[in-house]
């Protein structure tokens, strides 16, 4: 397997970026709007725990950023979130581009550990911008809250 | 040419693998370290689980944290096809956060290589073929401020309960609980303990967020990138409890480079009984 050519960041060094990159987002987010995301602890909760907007923080429209450096190729991006009948409906993107389909994050209950993937998504090298906005909700939802647990990028392809 | 790269990698087993045979399945365990494990819920003899890491040539120290119980069986770790000596997953009964780990593993070349957990034979008491692990982690045993030359990623997370580059005094032990975000903590107890990681930083201006548990005995940390001050955090409270956050910011990196990430416990506070660091969880983003 080759190895991979960073230069604009490297000065022409090669920088072996990574095919599997975990972001753990209880901390470390990047820009926000609309809401202050806060950590909350749950022992059913892979991760031991979520992390997002309350529910007198939650409107349609907030959204939370993350940075991230991979290596160019093609990614499965998989999120590990709760689904509360509070969620909103999420839209997913890096650098301002959909990934997929809103992610209706309504459950009806409290219920940890949904997987949501993507599959697919072409990334060239070096830094991206995950960003989750809050896209309206689904009808029985009671809030716009926006929470996650997990977000992993695993290279598939070139 | 120089090649550079990451100097520590974690791998959360439940966040996602390569491949996998038989069926990728992850499991929630709130008695556990990371909250859960991913695993093949097969459990087949030679099923596998993969991941893809990228390693720069030399020496590295790779940590399986993994769940043992009478239906495991025993594992072949491999990289690139060379196989690293077995660990067995079988015990008379569950055993949670059971720690496995090979020193001195040569890389020959660096490149993007795959790590894999063949489960290929068991314990002759074992009723199963099935290896469950939660946590690993790949940490570079050579001098990384001398043989990396350039960084990497904008975003950096350490799970400090796998394994660090850098100790000095109290080597803590590993603290499972499930109160706790990631699921645990790695601790240190005295007065100038250090503990440590090697982080590719850009030149540029970054934050710094610690998860950590505060306590009545907790200690004031102070926060070090190769040796110069970045900021403290002082772990004590009268009320203490899991998943507080410190964060500094402004954290200014002249020049990109391999630096030593390093937490020094340096004092306490006035009502303090000690100086624990009870550490859950890093990030580093850069800012600016």
């Amino acid at each position: 397997m080759s190895m991979i050519i960073d230069p604009y960041r490297f000065g022409g060094d090669t920088f072996l970026a990574p095919y599997h990159l975990d972001v753990v987002p209880f901390v470390g987010w990047g820009s926000t709007n609309g809401m202050t995301p806060a950590q909350t602890n749950v022992s059913t909760a892979l991760g031991m725990g979520y992390v997002g907007s309350s529910g007198a923080d939650a409107d349609d429209g907030d959204w939370v950023e993350y940075s991230f450096h991979v290596a160019a190729g093609t990614y499965t991006v998989q999120i590990i979130r709760p689904s509360f009948a509070s969620s909103g409906s999420y839209d997913w993107t890096i650098d301002g581009v959909s990934i997929g389909a809103s992610d209706v994050a309504y459950g009806a209950g409290a219920f940890y550990n949904t997987v949501v993937q993507y599959t697919s998504v072409a990334l060239t090298a070096g830094d991206h911008t995950l960003r989750c906005t809050v896209n309206g909700k689904h009808a029985s939802s009671t809030d716009y809250r926006l929470l996650m647990q997990m977000v992993t990028f695993t290279r598939t392809g070139a | 040419m120089a090649t550079v790269g990451p100097a520590h990698i974690d791998i959360v087993a439940w966040g996602n693998v390569k491949a996998a045979t038989g069926t990728y399945t992850r499991l929630q365990d709130s008695s556990t370290l990371t909250g859960g494990h991913g695993y093949d819920s097969a459990g087949a003899i030679n099923n596998y689980l993969t991941w893809d890491v990228p390693l720069i040539a030399g020496n590295w120290t790779i940590t399986v944290i993994h769940y043992t119980n009478i239906n495991r069986g025993i594992v072949t770790p491999s990289i690139a096809g060379t196989d690293l000596a077995t660990y067995d997953g079988y015990s008379a009964g569950p055993v949670r956060n059971v720690v496995a780990q090979w020193t001195g593993v040569s890389v020959a070349t660096s490149g993007v290589k795959e790590f894999k957990l063949r489960c290929d034979s068991k314990h002759a008491s074992s009723s199963g073929y099935y290896t469950i692990p939660s946590l690993i982690t790949f940490s570079n045993e050579d001098d990384p401020t001398t043989s990396f030359t350039c960084t990497g990623p904008s975003r950096i997370d350490i799970v400090p309960f796998g394994f660090w580059e850098h100790v000095v005094g109290d080597a803590g032990a590993r603290g499972q609980i499930s109160d706790s975000l990631g699921g645990g903590y790695r601790q240190t107890n005295t007065l100038n303990d250090e503990t440590g990681w090697y982080v590719p930083l850009m030149s540029g201006t970054w934050a710094l967020d610690v998860i950590y548990r505060s306590r009545t005995e907790g200690g004031i940390v102070t926060v070090s990138i190769d040796g110069s001050s970045v900021g403290t955090i002082d772990t004590y409270n009268a009320a203490p409890g899991a998943n507080a956050v410190a964060t500094i910011t402004g954290i200014s990196v002249a020049s990109s480079k391999m630096a030593l990430l390093k937490f020094t416990t340096t004092s306490k506070h006035a009502s303090s009984a000690g100086y624990r660091f009870y550490n859950q969880h890093i990030a580093l983003r850069k800012t600016a």
